[in-house]
């Protein structure tokens, strides 16, 4: 037992190259960044962040959205949009980053709170990873901030974020047979095909695509084994897991209408990259 | 130590395979018996084991924590896309009785990029997919103030939830919702003929 205390206490004391860290802080800012921007380019600031009394498009916030106490309801959306773009800049360029990544998180769960239905998982998984980052000192790798750089720190936040990704694919994994038995099934319509071709979620074409059933069906099984395979985060395996994560989620942006879902993901990927992005830092 | 019973929370609160479990799953005799005589005593059992330990350990724990969560609004409910629709629905939008738009069509594609956003694509989706959306008079206020601003003489706008089996050769109205000049105010249509029923299988 206490070897393996041990073990434990050394895993989460160790010193691990802040180069992937950094990666991430820059990665994920910026997706949150060019999401938000999206949502400006489409005019849809107003509809997705004034209330509903004037004019908002949702008509049931959550009760955790309390900045129309503390601002005028009518702009309170608008500086929780501002705020949360000013904030993920300033961590992206590693100025202030603690700080702006702690109010970066508060205003865009603020955000979500407004507007529950634009919230999405992908949201969540980028938030909690945000707020690990502030206990890391990735702002002291490539980043503009004065002060002494760093190749090194702790790497237990981060070990967090990679325990947080085995859980989600694992519970994406075992979730998908149980509540649709059907993925694995060897007739009928593949699960995949469903997906892939719904208007609602996907643009792939459903007449097109009933002569490639096969391989969706296929696709279908290797993206089950894939994700439940995802405790593989936490080996040396790691990388080699991920290329295949690659694949699958840049399948999804190719097939699906999901926004920065697979770029919000991806952009933690250099956590599973990270023995190879030190071997290329080592040259 | 922190870390490790952080490590802990963060396995229970969103623990895979259980985080989709229903609270009252299995609480009533009958379900068990029923469970029971298809899968037999042993897995039964487990299955029992691991629905009374969600009910009564970890949901009760999820609840406790939620609070602390709800600030960073990072609690584990991820309910990533698990499987598709049963049945293949598009959204069609009638500007006068002339048709704009209608979902994953190059020849109809009005307000196509929104419609399409991650942030609104969902709304969207509950709004087509389930009659009672709570936000459906949101989602048509929207619709219908665009379309006056792009259609200013427009008199009627309505949206229509269409449905039908893959790959959609044939599909029908569901149901829909429709504003008209001079007070704009959405209302639904009337009920269509109901559907016949379906398990999705592929003509």
């Amino acid at each position: 037992m206490s070897r393996l205390w041990r073990w434990w206490v050394e895993r989460c004391d160790r010193e691990v190259d802040l180069r992937p860290i950094a990666l991430v802080r820059i990665l994920t800012s910026l997706c949150l960044i060019l999401d938000l921007s999206r949502v400006a380019q489409l005019g849809l600031i107003d509809d997705f962040y004034r209330p509903y009394a004037l004019g908002g498009l949702n008509r049931s916030p959550d009760t955790a959205y309390i900045l129309d106490q503390l601002l005028p309801a009518a702009t309170a959306g608008y500086w929780a949009y501002g705020v949360v773009l000013v904030c993920m800049a300033l961590a992206m360029l590693g100025v202030g980053a603690r700080p702006a990544l702690i109010i970066g998180v508060l205003f865009s769960a603020q955000l979500g709170h407004l507007h529950p239905g634009g919230d999405r998982a992908v949201d969540r998984i980028l938030r909690f990873t945000l707020l690990m980052l502030a206990f890391t000192d990735a702002h002291r790798c490539w980043s503009l901030a004065p002060g002494p750089r760093q190749t090194h720190g702790k790497g237990w936040p981060m070990d967090m974020v990679r325990f947080v990704l085995v859980l989600v694919y694992l519970s994406a994994g075992i979730g998908k047979p149980l509540t649709e038995p059907d993925w694995f099934a060897t007739s009928g319509t593949p699960v995949l095909y469903r997906i892939f071709t719904d208007p609602m979620a996907a643009h792939m074409d459903p007449y097109t695509w009933l002569n490639y059933q096969w391989l969706l069906r296929i696709a279908g099984w290797g993206t089950v084994i894939f994700e439940s395979a995802g405790f593989l985060i936490l080996t040396r395996f790691a990388p080699y897991w991920a290329l295949i994560g690659v694949t699958m989620h840049l399948g999804i942006f190719y097939t699906m209408d999901l926004g920065m879902f697979s770029w919000g993901i991806l952009s933690l990927y250099p956590l599973l990259f990270a023995p190879w992005i030190e071997k290329i830092g080592k040259r | 130590m922190i870390l490790l019973v952080i490590h802990a929370l963060l396995l229970l609160l969103g623990t895979p395979g259980l985080d989709m479990l229903g609270k009252n799953l299995y609480t009533k005799a009958e379900d068990r018996e029923k469970f029971t005589q298809r899968y037999g005593v042993v897995l039964a059992q487990i299955a029992f084991g691991f629905t009374t330990f969600n009910r009564e350990v970890r949901l009760p724990l999820t609840d406790i924590f939620e609070p602390l969560q709800r600030p960073f609004r990072i609690s584990q409910n991820w309910n990533l896309y698990r499987d598709g629709p049963n049945r293949l629905w598009r959204m069609e939008i009638l500007v006068d009785d002339r048709l704009v738009y209608r979902s994953v069509d190059e020849e109809y594609d009005w307000m196509e990029l929104p419609f399409r956003n991650r942030r609104l694509r969902p709304m969207v989706e509950a709004v087509i997919q389930e009659k009672d959306a709570t936000n459906w008079p949101g989602l048509v206020r929207f619709i219908v103030r665009h379309a006056r601003e792009d259609f200013p003489d427009a008199q009627r706008v309505e949206v229509r939830a269409m449905v039908g089996n893959f790959p959609g050769r044939k599909m029908s109205l569901d149901h829909g919702f429709y504003a008209e000049a001079p007070k704009w105010d959405a209302k639904k249509l009337p009920e269509p003929e109901p559907a016949a029923p379906n398990n999705g299988a592929t003509p």
